[in-house]
């Protein structure tokens, strides 16, 4: 393509985009119209209501300068909707569209995969390189399509379909002349009130409030008061008397059985009860009475723990149990290799020293002279010891954490325990084969998941029988009660007769 | 607006070598379509990710062919091709070279260096997700610095150089699957799934009976480097790039361009690897749609396979059962073309 020819180019561009332009514009007022004519009804819908609110409240205050006529406001609500329908579609009219739009337009109806807007892009670069030229001569190629098809705007459907402006200026025309009816209503009332004399209104209204409501109810039972009928009285008189000695009789239930207190000082009763026994199954029977009446004892919980209670604590732990406390606390010592240390073997820190300062330079040595990493001869534990001793008089042997012995668990039993007592450290850290989850790490904020309610269902009434109820058992005094009413009722009817 | 002098020449030259780039595709194409049978998504992607310089993870059942397309590629182009069968006892120094002692003339021992597979043009990493991440991530390095450094040695790979991973996604018990890292570094990801039934006659026909497809290669090394050229020049308008960006803020959560599935169910989103990834496979659509200049539709096109790998799915998408490509289905959605 010829430089002479891309100016033509341009141009033609010019000319698409501006045809675009255009219809998108048309476009964009008519669906602008067609979603304000919904929108917009709220204006309408607020003057009037503003005149409703007006007539209402000049209806309750009387007064005379708030009746209003309705027609100027059924015009200015029309006016106002159509006047707001206007601007939108005005305003959306006049919106700029960017030119790579209105190219884009062409593109997307025509197939041509951005072809004029990269074509246009690259017109505007002043250094082009060979693939945008031959972009720019491509697209001049299409140019010819676009002389053949013009655009089509398909009208984009509105929610609810298009609302006719005709029927609804009636319909807002109608709601307006409804609200003049009350204008009418109000002109007659005056007219109705001037026509009738002043006092006259007022008796009529206040007749019917002058009447006590409970009247006529009131005329029978006086009437029956007037006859002297002794049982109604009475059996008044026994019902208080029943709900009285209701109310006593519930209040002495609830001191019997309690029903009063709480469920949860019931509970806490109980839990009361079970606190404070954890199995005894793991805990080192310790020679000596000290021991036993400790065990034996309630615990006091936060008391002081005593000098003598000292040593206790650190065999309970040793031991690993750890009944009733709720929390296991494991060893991470080897139960083969337990620490050497027993009643022939004195250690003093300059043997220690000593034997440190020689395990670092074998170890040193080791691994020079192999060529190559070696365990750590810092971790060879001395071996089990194999002392059976009791102990050193009421105290437990320390020591004696090997195969059997008397005084404390076995750390392991059968072959375990033949196996030697030398560490041999795990060079293979990790887990050789973790499988298919991946360790991802995530922080996230918990949400609530919305879930549907259960839905209600009617309950069918009981078909089969009901159980059999028990008889309620009535208090003597009742008893006597209704024994006396009943022989009163006898005694009237044969004196009648 | 000022015009270039040499622009006819320049816009005939751009021509010429989109032409020759489209030719040489087919032919290629051509070459594996004689041993695959179907899955003409995957070819493309494969070719696609040979000539855009990328790397490409081939994820499939078993039997679908995956390495079987690998193979093919390898024979359809003269490169230097190794295949590495990762095992979970595979170290780093079994792919990339070690020292090893060898007998000199005079009697005497040294140690030289003998290279490892991954030392090739077109490397076919099968079941990847076998090695340890030990191994996978001696592959990092060849795979974005296309070198490798063992010991005090640092060696330069040859390009073209281009990794083809299959993994199976099943069968996950004792595989390692790959880090995010590792993922990030690949071009694109093809799903490889199950032919067609019309397909299935031709697969039983070439592979049941006596004859061999015999593959010849009709492209060599330079050739390729010079499409990657010709690729690499194809200009991206403003509109497309803007698509690629927003496409890929669209996978992130929480940001202006991503769906609430993104931002409920996401945890990690693509990084601008996934742009670069989005323009390249763009550009070499281009090229073969006849087009000088990459389009909205390319990008979007290519954005199920360059960014699939780079969402990561968090435990509440996970318990959802959304999956990557969901993700990105609704990210496209979303994330329309301005224009």
């Amino acid at each position: 393509m010829s430089s002479g020819g891309r100016q033509p180019l341009h141009d033609q561009l010019d000319r698409l985009a501006g045809d675009a332009e255009r219809g998108l514009r048309r476009e964009a007022g008519r669906s602008q119209r067609a979603s304000s004519a919904r929108r917009r009804l709220v204006v309408a819908a607020a003057v009037l209501g503003l005149f409703a609110l007006l007539q209402l409240s000049g209806r309750l205050a009387g007064a005379e300068a708030l009746r209003l006529k309705a027609w100027p406001w059924a015009a200015a609500a029309a006016g106002l909707y159509g006047l707001a329908v206007a601007l939108d579609t005005v305003r959306a009219r006049r919106r700029r569209i960017r030119r790579q739009r209105a190219l884009g337009e062409w593109d997307r109806q025509l197939g041509l995969q951005d072809r004029l807007t990269a074509a246009d892009e690259f017109l505007g670069l002043a250094e082009r390189s060979p693939f945008m030229e031959a972009a720019v001569a491509d697209a001049s190629a299409q140019l010819e399509r676009t002389r053949r098809a013009g655009l089509r705007f398909d009208r984009a459907p509105t929610a609810g379909g298009p609302l006719p402006a005709l029927p609804a200026a009636l319909l807002l025309l109608m709601a307006g002349m409804l609200l003049g009816g009350w204008e009418a209503e109000a002109a007659f009332e005056r007219s109705t009130a001037a026509a009738l004399p002043s006092g006259g209104a007022p008796a009529l209204e206040v007749a019917p409030e002058a009447e006590p409501p409970a009247q006529e109810p009131g005329v029978p039972e006086a009437a029956e008061e007037k006859e002297g009928q002794a049982p109604d009285r009475e059996a008044t008189a026994e019902t208080h008397a029943t709900s009285a000695g209701e109310e006593q009789d519930s209040r002495e239930t609830e001191g019997l059985t309690g029903s009063g207190r709480s469920s949860a000082a019931e509970s806490s009763t109980g839990a009361g009860s079970a606190q404070g026994s954890p199995s005894q199954q793991g805990q080192i029977s310790k020679p000596g009475k000290k021991k036993t009446g400790a065990a034996k004892k309630k615990a006091p919980e936060k008391a002081p723990p005593k000098a003598g209670q000292k040593p206790e604590k650190n065999d309970e732990q040793e031991s690993g149990s750890t009944a009733g406390r709720g929390s296991s606390r494991g060893s991470n010592r080897n139960p083969a290799a337990s620490d050497w240390s027993s009643k022939d073997h004195v250690n003093t820190p300059d043997d220690d020293d000593l034997e440190e300062e020689d395990d670092v330079d074998d170890e040193e040595e080791d691994q020079e002279s192999r060529g190559g990493m070696q365990p750590s001869l810092r971790d060879r534990k001395p071996p089990v010891s194999r002392d059976l001793s009791i102990g050193f008089g009421s105290q437990p042997n320390p020591d004696a954490k090997g195969r059997g012995g008397p005084s404390q668990p076995k750390k392991s039993r059968g072959t375990a325990s033949l196996v030697l007592g030398v560490p041999i450290p795990d060079r293979v850290k990790g887990q050789p084969n973790p499988g298919k989850t991946k360790i991802t790490q995530e922080r996230v904020q918990p949400r609530a998941e919305p879930a549907p309610p259960a839905a209600a269902a009617e309950r069918d009434p009981r078909q089969g029988a009901a159980a059999a109820l028990r008889r309620q058992e009535l208090a003597p005094w009742m008893r006597s009660l209704v024994r006396d009413y009943f022989l009163k009722l006898r005694q009237s009817t044969r004196e009648e007769t | 607006m000022s015009e270039s002098v040499k622009a006819p020449d320049a816009g005939e030259a751009a021509r010429v070598q989109a032409e020759k780039f489209r030719q040489t595709y087919e032919r290629v194409r051509a070459q594996v379509g004689r041993a695959m049978v179907g899955q003409g998504d995957v070819v493309e992607g494969v070719l696609t990710a040979l000539f855009a310089g990328g790397h490409v993870l081939l994820e499939g059942v078993p039997g679908l062919g995956k390495t079987l397309l690998v193979r093919a590629l390898g024979s359809a182009v003269d490169l230097r091709f190794s295949r590495i069968q990762f095992t979970p006892d595979m170290m780093p120094a079994d792919i990339q070279g070690t020292q090893v002692l060898v007998e000199t003339e005079g009697g005497g021992h040294e140690l030289r260096f003998q290279e490892g597979p991954l030392v090739a043009n077109l490397v076919l990493a099968d079941e990847i997700n076998r090695a340890t991440p030990k191994t996978q991530s001696a592959l990092l390095e060849a795979m974005q610095e296309r070198q490798i450094s063992v010991g005090r040695r640092t060696i330069k790979l040859d390009e073209p150089f281009c990794v083809m991973a299959t993994q199976n996604p099943v069968e996950q018990e004792g595989t390692y699957p790959l880090p995010e890292a590792q993922l990030d570094r690949f071009l694109m990801k093809l799903v490889v799934d199950y032919p067609e039934e019309a397909e299935y006659r031709t697969i039983l026909e070439r592979t049941t009976g006596t004859a061999e497809a015999a593959l010849e290669a009709v492209c060599h090394g330079p050739e390729i480097l010079e499409l990657r050229d010709i690729v690499r020049s194809v200009p991206v308008p403003e509109a497309a790039m803007n698509h690629a960006v927003r496409l890929v803020l669209g996978t992130q959560p929480n940001r202006q361009w991503s769906p609430a599935l993104v931002s409920d169910n996401v945890a990690l989103g693509s990084s601008p690897r996934g742009a670069q990834a989005l323009l390249l496979c763009g550009k070499v659509k281009a090229l073969l749609g006849h087009r000088f200049a990459v389009s909205c539709d390319d990008i979007r096109a290519a954005a199920p396979a360059c960014l699939r790998h780079r969402v990561m799915i968090n435990f509440h998408g996970m318990a959802e059962g959304v999956t990557p490509d969901q993700v990105v289905a609704a990210v496209l959605d979303k994330v329309q073309p301005q224009g």
